[in-house]
């Protein structure tokens, strides 16, 4: 059903059996007063209904869609690092407790707080996502810096030297789809994991 | 790709689960600017900034799915606010200092009442506050006998009553 069918009923009950509530003068000045106080509401659902049901929908050519995507990625990716051994130390914790809680060696909690990040994939979802918050870092946040690290060369081709070869040709970079699907899959986790 | 599962996608920045979100909201939010009296190309353009503020945004998002909607809305209506303000704008041109202004002033609302206000939207009926926030967007009474299917004259009364009942509730707001 409809999410304005309710408030559609309602203002039908209310013209048809209400009296109008005790008259008084309009305020002058109340609708500056709307404009200023509805730019800060959270659209509530029936408001996104009532536009969506009022718009109506512009495509967008191809070339705006591409820009807008290369932009909002370009954007997203500047996002700050997250210092996790400086928190896990802000926290009180060595590098053998933090690694207690993960389930891991020392040395492999050394490694994915700094050269290999994407170690934190051997970690259980749920021992990640406790951590996580216990650092105050935020699931999402930290997530997304991951994503960023394992996106790794923009380009499908890279260059670069290769014994017995032309060092001049570009060389396909060969896609690593099963562990797309494992960090894909393991984010899902952590997102998803009870607080 | 459910919404929930979009979400997360645009937070691990799949380029995929950008463009099927973009493909579902953007003719909604373009058109929908351009119903307002935003020029498409403006539209477009504040689609991009959208876009772009919504992903960055999107980590910090809960819950899941219908936040990052939300939120892209919300930033779309105030966007959309400021760039109808410059377009009002009059031209304008240097005023010998001498002469008094002749242009009357406005001050801007009271903001204790502004905060009221907004409170009150906030715990108001689902109604009242339906009716005021798309008056507020600009909306037209032919555009709401559509929404609310009732008739014109039902529609004065329905913004009538709202606003008598929200203007008691500022004066209680305030009376605290």
């Amino acid at each position: 059903m409809s999410d304005l069918e309710p408030t559609r009923r309602e203002i039908r009950a209310d013209l048809a059996s209400n009296p109008e509530p005790a008259g008084r003068d309009l305020d002058p000045e109340f609708e500056r007063l709307l404009e200023a106080a509805a730019a800060e509401l959270e659209p509530t659902d029936e408001w996104l209904e009532a536009i969506e049901a009022l718009a109506g929908p512009t495509d967008l050519s191809s070339a705006v869609a591409d820009a807008a995507i290369s932009h909002a990625l370009r954007e997203a990716r500047s996002i700050e690092h997250p210092d996790l051994v400086a928190l896990r130390v802000a926290s009180g914790l060595s590098v053998a407790d933090a690694a207690r809680r993960l389930g891991i060696s020392s040395r492999a909690m050394e490694q994915i707080e700094s050269k290999r990040p994407m170690g934190w994939l051997q970690v259980q979802a749920s021992a990640a996502a406790a951590y996580l918050d216990l650092l105050g870092v935020r699931r999402g946040q930290f997530l997304r810096w991951l994503a960023i690290q394992f996106a790794g060369p923009r380009s499908e081709f890279a260059y670069g030297y290769r014994p017995r070869e032309s060092p001049t040709a570009p060389v396909p970079i060969a896609a690593k789809p099963a562990l797309a699907n494992e960090f894909r899959a393991w984010a899902s986790m952590v997102m998803s994991e009870a607080r | 790709m459910d919404d929930e599962a979009l979400h997360e996608g645009i937070i691990l920045l799949e380029e995929q689960a950008l463009r099927d979100w973009q493909a579902r909201h953007a003719p909604l939010i373009v058109g929908w600017l351009a119903k307002r009296g935003i020029p498409v190309s403006d539209a477009e353009e504040i689609w991009n900034d959208v876009l772009a503020t919504t992903v960055k945004a999107a980590p910090g998002l809960n819950p899941r799915g219908i936040s990052l909607r939300r939120y892209a809305f919300r930033v779309a209506r105030n966007l959309a606010a400021d760039r109808r303000e410059k377009l009002n704008r009059l031209s304008t041109e240097p005023v010998d200092e001498g002469m008094a202004d002749p242009r009357p002033r406005m001050s801007a609302p009271d903001p204790r009442r502004v905060g009221a206000l907004r409170s009150c939207l906030e715990k108001a009926l689902a109604r009242d506050r339906l009716v005021m926030e798309m008056t507020a967007e600009g909306t037209t009474v032919d555009e709401l006998c559509e929404l609310l299917e009732i008739e014109p004259g039902s529609v004065y009364q329905v913004q009538r009553r709202a606003r008598i009942r929200l203007q008691g509730c500022i004066d209680e707001e305030l009376a605290r």
